[in-house]
């Protein structure tokens, strides 16, 4: 494949024997025995703007700058590139407060809490931002235990095992995971099952009467 | 010449010589120091320099093209606000995005330059014939690449733009009202024109442009680069 009449030298000039325009294919020079050169010889081939005392060749050099310089392109379209594909593992939102229910019997337009020792499944809506959606109402799952004295517990209706919905078992007092069996009893800790951690909970805050979930604590 | 294939003996020896163990399977290192240590001839200049940095470009649109296609909604209703998004709320989204912007203006300005280069040289003539039929399919894929993601955006411009540009299609004797609809996709510009716009800019065309790239380089690997006059 390779004519062979050429020989690369690093670089040096070969203006003397330019190939010829008509020729059909330039010769493609085959690598010359100085090149690569053996495992552990350090000595460069010798040519034209080489320094061969101090094993720099005008060729390696160049070769050196390039790689360099290809190298700071790469770190700055990293650079660039990352901060867009990883922002959201860092990005963390503040949920708006949300009124859930008044305590004692429940009002038009608001539903009540449970009474002492009870457990309900309740539901919460709010706007919630996704991406370049305009903000949206969305609505959230949540199981209240009143506790007794006014305070109330605010579950996370979701497993934490892997997140399936979760199912107030009154009869037990427990929580039943049916993907996996999971249960959890009525103060949100593990009974059974594979779930790593006991049930998450929103941060809750009483305000005249009027039970309000922030966001969700745990998880 | 991105990295010499074989380091100097004291880096050798410092390596755990992975290196050597691939090189031993494989046989690596020869026909890697034959293509990057390949010489040019002597008299070659920077106007030499244009067609790698249209390829250089081509490599920075990509990079950022994908990063893009991460963030993009190719549909009216959201094209336009995902960008807006992009730009406001991703880091550094709106240097991405002008940056994939500026990068497709040099390109075509670089492709037109290396272009230049070879017709005044005469770089073209035998036996590089086939050479330049090819980079000149690659200017209208560059070309393509430019008019399909200047309606991306979805704003006033692009709408407008790719109207004009499709009825200049539909302009042409005889097919040319078939072709504009295909280009379409309808009988007016909408859901269907961004959608067919987009997947040719980013599956398409990335394709074609490729295989022209891969032909360009082996040509010139095989041929050398032509004498300076």
């Amino acid at each position: 494949m390779s004519s062979g009449h050429e020989t690369p030298d690093e670089g040096g000039t070969r203006a003397s024997e330019a190939p010829a325009p008509t020729r059909r294919t330039a010769p493609r020079p085959g690598p010359p025995p100085e090149w690569p050169p053996a495992a552990g010889d350090a000595t460069p081939p010798p040519g034209p703007g080489g320094d061969g005392d101090r094993g720099v060749t005008r060729g390696r050099f160049l070769k050196l700058s390039f790689a360099a310089a290809a190298g700071a392109v790469a770190a700055a379209l990293g650079a660039l590139t990352l901060p867009p594909l990883i922002a959201p593992a860092f990005r963390r939102q503040s949920p708006d407060w949300v009124a859930l229910g008044r305590a004692g019997a429940p009002t038009p337009g608001r539903a009540g809490l449970p009474p002492t020792g009870a457990v309900a499944r309740a539901t919460f809506t709010r706007d919630v931002a996704d991406a370049y959606l305009p903000r949206a109402p969305q609505t959230t799952t949540v199981f209240v235990a009143d506790l007794g004295d006014g305070r109330y517990e605010v579950f996370d209706a979701r497993c934490t095992h892997l997140g399936c919905p979760l199912v107030w078992d009154q009869a037990a007092r427990e929580f039943h995971c049916h993907c996996h069996g999971a249960v959890f009893d009525e103060f949100g800790e593990v009974v059974s099952g594979p779930a790593p951690r006991a049930l998450d909970r929103y941060a809750t805050r009483m305000k005249d009467g009027v039970l309000y979930v922030g966001g969700l604590e745990g998880a | 010449m991105a990295t010499t294939p074989a380091g100097t003996g004291k880096r050798r020896r410092a390596a755990p010589r992975i290196g050597d163990a691939i090189d031993e399977r494989l046989d690596v290192r020869r026909p890697l120091a034959r293509f990057l240590g390949k010489p040019v001839p002597a008299g070659v200049t920077f106007y030499y320099c244009f067609g790698g940095l249209a390829f250089f470009t081509f490599l920075v649109l990509a990079v950022t093209g994908v990063v893009l296609a991460f963030f993009y909604v190719p549909s009216p209703d959201h094209a336009r606000a995902s960008l807006a998004w992009l730009g406001s709320s991703v880091p550094l989204g709106a240097v991405l995005r002008n940056l994939h912007r500026w990068s497709a203006y040099a390109m075509v300005v670089l492709v037109v330059a290396h272009m230049v280069r070879v017709f005044v040289q005469g770089a073209y003539r035998k036996p590089r014939e086939l050479n330049w039929v090819v980079g000149v399919l690659m200017l209208l894929i560059v070309l393509a690449f430019g008019f399909t993601g200047y309606l991306l955006p979805w704003d006033q411009k692009a709408y407008w733009a790719t109207s004009v540009g499709i009825n200049m299609a539909g302009s042409v004797p005889v097919v040319g009202p078939s072709l504009a609809d295909l280009l379409r996709g309808g009988p007016t510009v909408g859901a269907l024109t961004l959608l067919r716009f987009y997947a040719a800019h980013v599956f398409v065309l990335p394709a074609l442009l490729a295989v022209g790239l891969v032909m360009h380089f082996a040509m010139v690997r095989r041929q050398g680069i032509s004498e300076p006059l």
